[in-house]
């Protein structure tokens, strides 16, 4: 619990200046390996995998250089039927936790 | 997001107090035996005593996965070397250890075919630290981390009639994704001889027991109607857990739930890289997968016979 509140705050501290511009995009030579419903991102140097459920793929396929941040948890909200806070907490989240481990394209 | 490490724990680092020294010849009476793993072959000398002690650890496995073996490496067990009741285990003419004790000697000399058997066959199978056993040719893959049952419930299952394919070095065929047999005895710890010893009575007294880490492990030899009569493909896979007291249950769970278990034990996939990766996707999306919690050992064979079945 005190990992991911510390993650949470030093990712709102990181993100806030520049959340509403960014559009991440996968990194180059990262392969995303479904499974059912799911999915697998494998990083081609660390040889690191990554599991995402059915939602974080989701959040993986909308990571596309088109979305900002924000408009992927209006999708999320809408498809889930969550409140856009809700989902825009688990965006930064799981997005924070994908750029520390290299599988997104740094700002 | 959870991230997997590859672990590569389970090879021993058995070789390291090896000492390079000048090439030795064993004894002219001393016998030779070679012991097939696969496609790995090493060829053992040593008086005839020990050879018996060794294939009673070292079991054959079946015919038809050992065609085309060669013997790459050497070892020579040498008695009375450095002095009265001493062993010196020499590989490949230069490199030794001594040992001051018969049964530090064997299992030493277990290990280090049993490694050098991996490290020979890592580019031809995917390996996994896990029990592979088999029912009417479907295989069942049984991942998990040491201490967690595999063998006790590998040894339920070959008694049930199941196919013995190892109890915790898996090979498997990446292109087929099929099992093939590690041949190896199944170590039966000090607290599941009892439950195993009416199903093995062998256990009671004859099979070999040693002292390991802190325990007592004895050496089950499968019988050679146990192995298969060829691979399987892996239909299943299960990841066992035994909970002393528990009711025995087989819930089914989600490929991805599987799928860290079986990286995080596994010792070759990070060398194939994405291929690797793959290869273990495409194992679990052509399995059923299974956590199976054992609180007794017949009810949990009876509910993978079922399945089986």
């Amino acid at each position: 619990v005190s990992l991911q509140s510390h993650l949470t705050v030093t990712m709102s501290d990181h993100m806030a200046p520049q959340a509403h511009e960014w559009r991440p995009t996968p990194r180059p030579g990262v392969s995303a390996l479904p499974l059912d419903e799911e999915l697998v991102l494998y990083h081609p140097e660390s040889r690191e995998s990554f599991a995402l459920n059915q939602t974080g793929a989701q959040v993986w396929s909308l990571c596309d250089g088109e979305h900002t941040i924000d408009s992927i948890a209006q999708e999320i909200s809408s498809r889930h039927a969550i409140s856009h806070e809700q989902a825009l907490s688990d965006v930064r989240d799981l997005i924070h936790d994908l750029q520390q481990s290299d599988l997104l394209d740094a700002r | 997001v959870t991230s997997y490490m590859i672990s590569n724990s389970l090879i021993c680092s058995t070789l390291a107090n090896w000492r390079v020294d000048d090439a030795v010849d064993a004894p002219a009476e001393y016998e030779t035996r070679d012991v097939r793993i696969l496609s790995f072959g090493a060829r053992i000398t040593a008086e005839a005593s020990l050879l018996r002690d060794l294939e009673r650890l070292l079991p054959p496995g079946p015919a038809w996965a050992t065609a085309g073996t060669h013997s790459s490496t050497w070892y020579q067990v040498l008695c009375d070397v450095p002095g009265p009741g001493h062993y010196m285990l020499v590989r490949d003419g230069e490199q030794r250890r001594w040992f001051a004790r018969r049964q530090d000697l064997l299992l030493t000399l277990v290990w280090a075919i049993h490694q050098a058997a991996a490290e020979h066959l890592r580019t031809q199978y995917l390996f996994f630290h896990a029990g592979a056993a088999a029912f009417h040719g479907r295989g069942f893959l049984f991942p998990a981390a040491s201490g967690s049952g595999k063998s006790t419930l590998v040894a339920g299952l070959v008694a049930a009639g199941f196919d013995y394919f190892t109890d915790d070095i898996v090979t498997i065929d990446p292109s087929a994704l099929t099992l093939v047999p590690f041949p190896k005895c199944i170590g039966i710890k000090q607290g599941s001889r009892r439950v195993l010893s009416s199903l093995f009575p062998q256990l009671r007294h004859d099979a070999p027991r040693f002292r390991v880490e802190g325990d007592v492990v004895s050496y089950l030899a499968p019988s050679p109607e146990a192995w298969p009569a060829g691979p399987a493909p892996v239909r299943y896979v299960v990841l066992p857990k035994y909970v002393r007291g528990a009711q025995t249950a087989l819930t089914p769970v989600r490929p991805s739930e599987v799928l860290p278990h079986l990286i995080e034990q596994s010792f070759s996939v990070r060398d194939r890289g994405l291929d690797g990766m793959n290869r273990v996707l495409e194992l679990v999306r052509g399995a059923q997968c299974y956590r199976l919690t054992v609180g007794d050992l017949r009810a949990a064979v009876d509910l993978l016979r079922h399945l089986a079945d």
